[in-house]
């Protein structure tokens, strides 16, 4: 009994110390950050509904700039409201980037007016089968820069310069990053291969990394274009 | 003996949270981090030669893809839907039907194929006949989704609709379907057999529905002729 009393003091005590440690740095963080939050929220909004009319979209949602720095974005199924955090906006150079992260979030939000009660039960899909919503959206996000005016290309750059690679995806949430890439440049190369042909990324130095990484799998797209084929290509790890 | 692990790794992690303080401290002031100790190594037998820095190469690389398969030939970027107008709320039913089926089955629609529509009624727009019954309608399938395991549903997107006898962008619509959606009843029975010595696993294999769009189907699409200005 004893022990456990103290087990579980101890345990309080560790999931309190993260509380205090270097919160003095984050604060001041924030501090900084005030000033340059009214311009982020505009140009957040701004790309957000330019993308919602040059698509037709006619669904209804909203645009948020929150100043956490974890490196994300995501749309919330609830409110429809596209959360993108500053530490993610920390990552772009242009915004063409910022479209291709808020063009995947608005497929996500289109999803989730689809199916029976107004969508409300789309999330059960979503959360346990999310790879193939995840790749939906990736193309799909593709599409609405285009439409916007964007060039795609921007959303492979971002991607490439914000996404981990994981080991295996059987567990995680998103495709393997490597994959996901593959499956955009696809997607580009053989829908909107005029980016491709006039690449104006291609001295860009993430896109140049892209090229490295990626010379696997283009070489089996290279393959399956060759032979005509158009079934869905297994890209490597 | 559980607790004093536990009392040590107490120990370590409060140092790293007090040394990460220091790190936070130190980019407050804008104070430089030490410098590194002198390597005795280096200021003995290396110090009086002369060594050239290795000189960073200006790598470029190419995409043979696109070199081999699209150099030479032209391709026009896609025009923008920015000049758009959504004041003005003027259109005309335009009711349509494919010429063949339509499906997200294995052998069905990939994306950026074109399929064909015909025009099932006249459409007449201020006393004007803009598409006599029979005339062709071409769409773009935008994306294609399969249905997946676990009920998981296909997806459909068809838009660009467009024919030579109207203006570009004048025949608005997206077709936005799904298929049905499964995972509503897979999952429950699946996790509530899965004691029953897995006997729920089979059912995690049922997949979910496609889209079908029939060529009896007739499809509702509106012909804007103001919402789109031209591009100037």
């Amino acid at each position: 009994m004893k022990r456990l009393f103290i087990l579980i003091i101890l345990g309080l005590i560790l999931a309190n110390i993260p509380c205090f440690a270097s919160s003095k740095y984050y604060l001041n963080v924030y501090h900084e950050l005030d000033n340059k939050v009214k311009v982020d929220q505009a140009l957040v909004s701004n790309v957000g509904f330019k993308l919602l009319n040059a698509n037709k979209i006619d669904k209804r949602m909203a645009f948020v700039y929150s100043r956490k720095s974890t490196v994300n974005a995501f749309s919330n199924s609830l409110d429809r409201r596209i959360i993108i955090c500053k530490g993610i906006v920390d990552y772009m150079d242009s915004e063409d980037e910022l479209a291709g992260i808020m063009a995947h979030e608005i497929s996500h939000s289109i999803d989730s007016y689809n199916g029976i009660l107004r969508g409300s039960l789309n999330f059960i899909p979503q959360a346990f089968v999310p790879r193939k919503y995840e790749r939906k959206a990736d193309l799909r996000a593709v599409d609405f820069m285009v439409n916007a005016g964007y060039n795609p290309l921007a959303l492979i750059i971002i991607m490439n310069k914000v996404s981990g690679q994981y080991r295996y995806e059987v567990l995680s949430t998103h495709p393997l990053t490597s994959r996901r890439l593959a499956y955009i440049y696809e997607y580009i190369y053989r829908k909107y291969p005029a980016f491709l042909a006039n690449n104006a990324y291609i001295d860009n130095i993430y896109y140049q990394n892209f090229l490295l990484n990626s010379e696997h799998n283009r070489k089996k797209l290279e393959q399956a274009v060759n032979s005509g084929s158009k079934k869905r290509i297994r890209y490597d790890y | 003996m559980i607790t004093r692990i536990i009392l040590i790794s107490l120990l370590l992690t409060s140092a790293a949270f007090a040394v990460d303080d220091k790190f936070a401290e130190a980019l407050d002031k804008n104070l430089k981090f030490p410098s590194a100790k002198q390597n005795k190594f280096c200021d003995t037998p290396l110090k009086n030669g002369n060594y050239v820095l290795p000189q960073a190469k200006n790598i470029h690389y190419e995409d043979s893809l696109v070199k081999k398969t699209l150099a030479g030939k032209t391709f026009e970027i896609p025009e923008p839907n920015l000049t758009y107008d959504y004041s003005d709320s003027k259109y005309v039913v335009v009711k349509i039907r494919p010429t063949a089926g339509i499906s997200t089955n294995k052998n069905g629609a990939a994306s950026g194929d074109i399929v064909k529509f015909k025009v099932e009624e006249d459409v007449i727009y201020e006393g004007k006949l803009i598409l006599p019954k029979g005339t062709e309608i071409n769409a773009i399938v935008e994306n294609v989704s399969p249905n997946g395991k676990m009920g998981v549903p296909a997806h459909l997107v068809i838009s660009r609709f467009s024919s030579p006898l109207v203006e570009n962008k004048t025949l608005d619509f997206t077709i936005n379907r799904q298929g049905q959606n499964r995972s509503l009843w897979v999952y429950p029975v699946s996790y509530v057999l899965m004691p029953f010595f897995g006997a729920g696993f089979p059912i995690t294999f049922i997949r979910g529905g496609n889209v079908n769009i029939k060529p009896n189907e007739v499809i509702q699409i509106y012909y804007r002729p103001t919402r789109f200005r031209k591009s100037l």
